[in-house]
């Protein structure tokens, strides 16, 4: 007897740690082997937190993972890896380093979801059913569930409520194993917050407001306000300045904001002139600006007087910003060029097609109409005939910027018949398709 | 595929449901200066 107490190295039935685990997760009882140290004496009177050993926590949970068996199809997603590849790493007691780049991971990965907290996240994915064989057996009807399908569902249940643990609790595990390995250091105040943030379904939300002043200082833009054309360099270097100036880079959130609010993000928010370059890299400037050195590609550090820097800005060659004046002893250019213009500024414009014998001036009469309308924020996405093979992936990426005014400039020798090469393709996104409904593009080709 | 001297509403062009240049709702023609 007094040997049964003092190790009990089988499995017992034990109720887990309930400061671990979410919601009601703790009331059911679990079977795992358990070593009652107290009872032996070794248990000297510290704290919760010294008995905390998070790697043993997560190892568990990873092991939970692992033995789902129907529902795996709710681990598969990219925010369920990045749990379970943070789990892993705080079951391997990763350095801090790694610990804190795949928390990284999943901070973005969660965050992004929608969902309130990963569990709300992993109950949604339960719901959808996707490859669970008892949820496409109900979809299916037919038959009644066999009495192991039910009890592999339950199983899947249970270990994914178990897996589950809140996001506090796996922060706290983090910072005990990074306490560890570097006591000296501490993470900032304002990651500690927006860490305690992720999971409490934006609770904390208000009380960071409190004590900044963004509601004040930035408002979010609708849908039906457009993107504002890109940044002067003499606006990125107030903005630079602003940062630079603040006592906490943080403070100067708000202007950040208004910036990305008002001409967007990436290559779009800095070009005028796009090129498409693939799935993975999108749109880039169309102008390489290889002459000219870094910097000058940048278009970041110049005078806005400069005109390599404009161009940079706006794209290649000088036909983009030539202006009416220029077209004095081309009286047919100057009218093209003043019909495109009159159509491109309208609220709806139509879709414009240039036509003429070659050397017309077509292409130089599209571009300064198309460049004339920069100042408004409008992006030109400047085609090629390979490009047309990327049409469909143009489209998807265009969509993903719905507040900005895009022109198609399909620079190429158009063919017009219907068995010409990517015809359907033109045709289907002309008349609004490729996935793009209610989208601002407007297709603008000379016949070359 | 070749550069195509085509006008819109020419013969290539298609009948009303695949015409390409129908989907344009301006099209503008240049002249020699």
């Amino acid at each position: 007897m007094l040997c049964q107490l003092a190790v009990s190295a089988t499995p017992v039935r034990v109720a887990p740690n309930r400061a671990y685990r979410r919601g009601d997760a703790g009331k059911r009882a679990v079977t795992r082997p358990v070593t009652r140290v107290g009872s032996l004496g070794f248990d000297l009177g510290g704290t919760d937190g010294d008995k905390l050993r998070p790697e043993a926590e997560a190892q568990g949970l990873v092991e939970d993972a692992a033995s789902v068996l129907f529902a795996t199809e709710c681990l598969r997603g990219p925010v369920a890896q990045a749990y379970l590849g943070l789990l892993t790493q705080i079951a391997l007691k990763a350095s801090p380093t790694r610990l804190f780049t795949a928390y990284g991971a999943f901070f973005r990965a969660q965050s992004t979801t929608g969902a309130a907290s990963f569990s709300d996240h992993v109950i949604d994915e339960i719901i959808t059913g996707a490859n669970n064989p008892l949820a496409e057996l109900c979809a299916l009807g037919g038959r009644p569930p066999t009495a192991i399908e039910l009890n592999a569902a339950k199983a899947d249940l249970d270990l994914l409520q178990n897996l589950c643990v809140s996001e506090t609790t796996v922060l706290r595990w983090c910072e005990k194993l990074a306490a560890n390995a570097t006591p000296r250091r501490k993470q900032p105040a304002s990651w500690i917050l927006a860490a305690e943030t992720l999971g409490g379904g934006g609770e904390r939300s208000k009380e960071s407001d409190d004590n900044s002043s963004t509601d004040d200082e930035w408002k979010p833009a609708t849908l039906a306000q457009p993107i504002a054309a890109p940044a002067r360099p003499s606006a990125r270097t107030l903005l630079r300045e602003q940062v630079a100036n603040a006592w906490a880079w943080s403070d100067s959130l708000p202007a950040l904001m208004t910036h990305w609010t008002n001409v967007g993000t990436g290559e779009v928010g800095a070009r005028s002139v796009l090129r498409w370059t693939g799935l993975k890299t999108g749109f880039k400037g169309a102008w390489v600006g290889e002459e000219l050195g870094s910097d000058a590609y940048l278009g970041r550090y110049g005078e806005d007087d400069d005109d390599y820097v404009v161009q940079s800005i706006v794209g290649a060659g000088t036909a983009w910003m030539a202006v009416e004046a220029d077209f004095k002893s081309r009286p047919s250019t100057e009218k093209a060029r003043a019909a495109i213009l009159a159509e491109l500024t309208k609220e709806k414009p139509a879709h414009v097609l240039l036509h003429g014998p070659p050397g017309v001036g077509k292409r130089f009469a599209m571009r300064s109409a198309i460049g004339e309308t920069f100042g408004a924020g409008v992006r030109c996405v400047q085609m090629h005939r390979g490009d047309l093979r990327s049409l469909a992936e143009i489209l998807c990426e265009i969509a993903k910027h719905p507040r900005v005014k895009f022109v198609l400039f399909l620079e190429m020798p158009l063919c017009l018949t219907p068995y010409a090469e990517f015809h359907n393709e033109l045709v289907g996104a002309m008349d609004g398709g490729g996935g793009v409904a209610g989208l601002a593009t407007r297709c603008c080709a000379p016949l070359l | 595929m070749k550069p195509t001297g085509l006008k819109p509403g020419g013969e290539d062009d298609g009948a009303d449901g695949t015409s390409l240049s129908g989907r344009f709702g301006v099209i503008v023609a240049m002249e020699t200066e």
